[in-house]
């Protein structure tokens, strides 16, 4: 699969290796290529270090063809507005948006993206580990 | 009417005194507190501290009372974020956003935000205009209806000096409005003639904005 990550954060940086292991075709954009430069050498796919946030950036990561984006930098605002705009201008069929804020995961959760939020995935294990 | 700010650096600051000298109401929400400091220090302008991107932030402004709300950030992602929680939350009617990244307009618009305002291409545009050494100035561009509207002033070698209008070709969808002669103000007819330094109004779609300066200037 096409796939793009926005956001070379530890997550990101995971998730690309093991997609890329996988034989998946990989994109991670980040605005910092110091970020980018610590994918380890069992990534294989490309790079872009540039402001996400700008369609020219986007287009020229090959959105237009990508199967799944992944919205994982720290700032949901980010993650939010482009993961929008890839479903609605650029129809990707799935599109995966982390965010922090329970407020926000609310008021976007019906527009077609799949949020995640990690704040409530710590909440669940939290709660877990206490009764377990 | 009420209309809540996000951001009050010194656009903001100007839109509001603008604004409230109009007799609106006007309130800030800002996310700096020098900032905050400043606005309240030179005003008796109501500030909200915090990131407008939040609900309960949205809420202390009494976004749920606004008419409109203005996102003046230099962050696109919070302008465009904070408009959405306006409409969606508080069922603020208009949306008007600063768009920092002009290549991000499209963005905005397919987004939902009511008015985004591309301050970059607008001042580059005028900047633009007042570098070259044209007698000719687009006054208002609307986009959506695909309208502009010019002032020119005609100089000595303009095609259409000593000619009556009906006899200048001027391209279609074109309406000259008016033209001020000697500190005088004429509405254009048919028969009306031009001459040297008259200053003319006119309107004309977008795309026939360069036809109507070669007809009147007589050149580009």
């Amino acid at each position: 699969m096409y796939i793009i990550i926005i956001g070379c954060g530890e997550l990101g940086i995971k998730l690309a290796e093991e997609l890329s292991w996988d034989k998946h075709d990989v994109v991670v954009i980040d605005k910092k290529l110091s970020a980018l430069r610590k994918l380890g050498s069992n990534f294989n796919g490309q790079t872009i270090s540039a402001d996400a946030l700008d369609l020219e950036v986007l287009k020229t990561a090959g959105i237009e063809r990508a199967e799944v984006l992944f919205l994982l930098t720290g700032n949901d605002n980010l993650n939010l507005v482009i993961g929008q705009l890839a479903k609605k201008m650029f129809k990707v069929r799935k599109v995966i948006v982390q965010v922090f804020s329970f407020s926000k995961e609310r008021v976007f959760k019906n527009k077609g993206l799949i949020i995640i939020n990690r704040n409530n995935l710590f909440l669940d294990r939290f709660k877990e580990a206490l009764i377990s | 009417m009420y209309i809540v700010i996000v951001g009050a650096g010194n656009v903001g600051f100007f839109l509001a005194n603008k604004l409230l000298a109009d007799k609106h109401r006007v309130c800030f929400i800002e996310k700096s507190s020098e900032v905050v400091r400043f606005v309240t220090q030179n005003s008796s302008i109501p500030v909200v501290l915090g990131d407008a991107t939040q609900p309960e932030i949205l809420k202390e402004a009494r976004l749920e009372k606004a008419d409109t709300f203005v996102a003046l950030t230099s962050e696109d992602e919070v302008n465009i974020i904070s408009c959405q929680l306006a409409k969606e939350l508080f069922k603020v009617r208009r949306t008007v956003a600063k768009v920092n990244n002009p290549r991000n307009l499209k963005v905005f618009t397919s987004l939902g935000i009511d008015a985004p305002v591309d301050s970059t291409s607008i001042l580059s545009r005028i900047v633009e205009e007042e570098a070259s050494f044209t007698d000719f100035m687009n006054l208002l561009s609307i986009k959506k209806g695909n309208l502009s509207i010019v002032r020119l002033d005609l100089p000595e070698n303009s095609p259409a000096i000593n000619r009556k209008i009906k006899d200048v070709k001027l391209p279609p969808d074109t309406v000259l409005v008016s033209i001020l002669r000697e500190g005088e103000v004429i509405i254009p007819k048919g028969e009306t003639e031009l001459l040297l330094g008259d200053e003319i109004i006119g309107i004309t779609s977008i795309d026939k904005e360069k036809d109507l300066i070669n007809s009147l200037l007589g050149r580009l």
